[in-house]
């Protein structure tokens, strides 16, 4: 897995330290499928939350009743 | 230059950006305060969630391409000009991990000088002082999106033109911002303003406006929260002033650079930070009689409105230019305010907005014929140049991108949440579950409390 066998070298001969060197395109492709999936659940997170909010607070008559000077 | 010379100067960079790292995380913490502190209590809870998932968004997109504009951006005269070495800052690039080959380029050895994870924290506070004037009626989605559009694609090719070693505005204009006062805070100021527009005042479709000062919810939070801003802002001026090697006739030293590589000194630009702090504070309270946010954010303002000289003015200029560009912010707050009905919860278009452009502006009269940087085929300092950065940066790379992120976030029905929510409160359903949590805790506590009553009866 590792990109070099010991330590004893000249460092910029070793170079990069971390594991499976050549497959960063990889890492980056599942990354960035990965952020625009999680925008995508946030926005859809939200609108379900939003119904739920929506449910919560009621009437606006009724919150004009109890509205807190405040909030 | 020596490979000894060039050894010390890479561990002294190294020291002198890990500490740095963490005393600029000050600034995004105190923008979060000061957020909180603007918020009413029935929003409170849903400001803090949505801006705490700035970070990780900013993290994640800055990686994947923000460095890479920096990086690619960065020549000219074009709008490009050619790629650079901006191939190492693609997130694919062996030198975006840990590498022992990673050294500076000589070549470009300021810019490879400033780590990448400086930008990213600069992005994350760039996002963090725009938001603040959106709370309490912008959805969290809408929120992280213009984040991404502001902190990991315009303001970094913006900085790339204005705020490198080889930007093309440095070059053909003279164009001269040492500690970002237009790169970011009068491109945030535009940015906010943009997204204002079409987002519109909190609660909606009412008639009176909101003054800031009638909406501070909590005063200690927003003071401890701008103390720590003030913290960040000195780090990032320290961030922002590179050790480098310059060679003389006499031999290498070591010196102090702001980020064009011209000489400068530490002693003198901290100086002229605490008096432009000084006399923004002094000049918000005076105007403000006295009012908390004015006196903070008046110190705010003075800050920004020397940061584009800083490097090179008199302690005593700094001071005076601070207070009179206070002075034209708190006049141009209420005028806008006024006139244009915008509802900035946090200030953001006065204070970073209207605060880097006119110190910009000053800045060219102050510093006109003044060598924009160490390369003698550059243009000199000179007002027309400030001026055109100034509007570049307010205009092109912060208000366009920002009215338009916010139009098609706008058309997708995804910009601003239900008015309902806005009335009743984004922390209802959070605030209702952890009543019931209450009450069930305390019906636990009950049972055990009388389990153990009947046991010592026992």
């Amino acid at each position: 897995m590792g990109p070099f066998d010991n330590w004893l070298k000249d460092l910029a001969d070793i170079g990069p330290i971390y594991p499976l060197v050549g497959s960063e395109g990889i890492w980056v492709a599942v990354v960035a499928l990965f952020w625009i999936w999680w925008h995508m659940a946030q926005i859809r997170i939200e609108s379900q939350l939003d119904r739920e909010q929506i449910e919560a607070i009621g009437e606006l008559e009724d919150l004009y009743e109890t509205f807190s000077e405040d909030s | 230059m020596g490979n000894q010379y060039e050894g010390v100067v890479v561990l002294l960079r190294e020291i002198y950006y890990r500490d740095l790292v963490i005393l600029m995380f000050f600034a995004p913490i105190g923008l979060l305060l000061f957020k909180l502190g603007m918020s009413s209590k029935k929003h409170r809870i849903a400001t803090l969630t949505q801006n705490l998932m700035l970070m990780p968004v900013m993290i994640i997109s800055f990686f994947l391409f923000g460095w890479f504009f920096y990086k690619g951006f960065e020549f000219g005269p074009g709008i490009t000009g050619g790629w650079g070495v901006s191939g190492t800052a693609l997130p694919w690039s062996e030198f975006m991990g840990p590498n022992l080959d990673a050294k500076p380029n000589p070549d470009n050895i300021i810019n490879t000088a400033i780590p990448w994870h400086i930008f990213l924290l600069i992005s994350i506070i760039v996002v963090s002082i725009a938001t603040g004037s959106w709370i309490e009626r912008i959805r969290g989605s809408a929120l992280c999106i213009l984040s991404v559009i502001l902190g990991s694609v315009f303001w970094v090719i913006a900085a790339a033109w204005g705020w490198s070693k080889s930007g093309w505005l440095v070059e053909l204009t003279g164009f001269h911002d040492a500690f970002a006062g237009g790169v970011i805070h009068c491109l945030v100021g535009g940015f906010a303003l943009g997204v204002l527009l079409p987002l519109g005042p909190r609660l909606g479709k009412q008639s009176e406006i909101f003054d800031v000062r009638k909406t501070i919810h909590n005063p200690w939070m927003i003071t401890l929260g701008m103390l720590m801003i003030y913290v960040g802002f000195l780090s990032f001026y320290f961030a922002a002033q590179i050790p480098l090697i310059k060679t003389f006739d006499s031999g290498n030293v070591i010196l102090t650079t702001n980020i064009y590589g011209a000489p400068t000194t530490i002693y003198g630009t901290t100086s002229n930070l605490f008096l432009s702090l000084a006399g923004g504070m002094m000049m918000g309270f005076v105007l403000s009689k006295g009012d908390l946010f004015w006196i903070l954010g008046g110190g705010l303002a003075g800050l920004v409105s020397t940061s584009a000289g800083n490097d090179l003015y008199h302690p005593l200029q700094a001071f005076l230019i601070s207070i009179f560009v206070v002075w034209l912010v708190f006049k141009a707050h209420h005028w806008i305010e006024r006139r244009f009905r915008i509802d900035d919860v946090t200030g953001v278009l006065a204070i970073h907005g209207f605060g880097g452009f006119f110190g910009l502006i000053i800045s060219g009269f102050i510093l006109w014929g003044y060598p924009s940087s160490p390369n003698m085929e550059f243009a000199d300092i000179n007002p027309a140049g400030q001026a055109f950065g100034a509007m570049l940066t307010f205009w092109l790379f912060g208000f366009f991108p920002g009215y338009i992120g916010s139009q098609v976030l706008e058309f997708f029905d995804v910009l601003r949440i239900p008015e309902d929510i806005e009335i009743g409160g984004q922390d209802t359903l959070a605030m209702k579950k952890q009543k019931e949590e209450i009450v069930d805790f305390i019906g636990i506590e009950k049972a055990v409390l009388k389990e153990i009553i009947e046991e010592r009866k026992n």
